[in-house]
């Protein structure tokens, strides 16, 4: 046993604890594969619609699902800077994929490379990917947390 | 001369100043975790923290009692629902037992 008490890795591991159900991943997942189709279809109200409304919709399936079975924390205050870090080095991420690819297939000049290669990239490999990882992330979630009985009626609005 | 020889060194003096009621593992355990959180509700502590129901239940209270945490109880969809929180005093009672506790593990240092 340690000596001292990191109040930042018990921080941290709240965070994780709350965070275990893939719910969000499947979020993320859904907006990227929404995106990839974006290039393919002038109707992009859904995908507007899913980034106005996907912290709602899963917070909606958290009270119903997951809150029974974990428990709520609320935080003191999310840190602006790391979220802004993490979604800009994702985004730089899917920059270099689709750059690589587009070198060794195809034109980097070639605008119509960009829009051929880019959904597909969204589209396949990381909204499905990250899709199927929430899926697979929240059913062992499920089957680790069975609902007690006492909470099984229980919603929190 | 014999007199200073019992007494206790000064540099000890500090063990006595540490706070006994955050002191005790389950209790240090859930203000550790309401330091470093705004609000979480029973479940969470519970799964959190390894404590059973009625473990976690009564040293609730005796937090509560000192005015170190604020328990707020609320009924959803008819079932209980409790929120905990740290209070103002809880927290700045939890940092002067961090630092006493620094303090003695200090003292004690075979260096």
């Amino acid at each position: 046993m340690s000596a001292t008490i990191n109040l930042k890795e018990i921080e941290q591991k709240a965070y994780r604890d709350s965070q275990q159900d893939g719910l969000m991943e499947i979020m993320m997942g859904l907006i990227l594969m929404a995106f990839g189709g974006f290039f393919y279809s002038t109707v992009f109200v859904f995908y507007i619609l899913l980034i106005l409304f996907s912290g709602r919709i899963v917070e909606f399936f958290r009270k119903r699902y997951i809150y029974p079975r974990i428990g709520f924390v609320k935080f003191r205050q999310e840190n602006p800077k790391a979220v802004l870090t993490g979604v800009l080095l994702f985004e730089f991420a899917v920059i270099v994929i689709i750059f690589t690819l587009i070198s060794l297939f195809g034109d980097v000049k070639e605008y119509s490379q960009w829009v051929k290669w880019s959904p597909l990239i969204y589209l396949v490999f990381m909204g499905g990917f990250l899709f199927l990882c929430g899926l697979v992330i929240f059913t062992r979630f499920m089957s680790k947390y069975p609902l007690l009985p006492e909470e099984v009626s229980r919603v929190i609005k | 001369m014999s007199s200073s020889k019992n007494a206790p060194s000064e540099d000890l003096q500090s063990i006595a100043g540490i706070d006994r009621l955050i002191h005790e593992p389950a209790r240090l355990m859930i203000m550790a975790y309401l330091y470093v959180v705004e609000s979480a509700d029973f479940l969470f502590l519970m799964h959190q923290t390894g404590l059973t129901h009625g473990n976690l239940s009564s040293h609730m209270s005796k937090l509560e009692a000192a005015g170190y945490i604020e328990v707020v109880k609320e009924f959803v969809t008819k079932k209980p629902h409790t929120m905990l929180r740290l209070t103002d005093k809880g927290r700045t009672a939890f940092r002067a037992y961090r630092q006493s506790m620094m303090q003695v593990l200090d003292d004690l240092s075979d260096k």
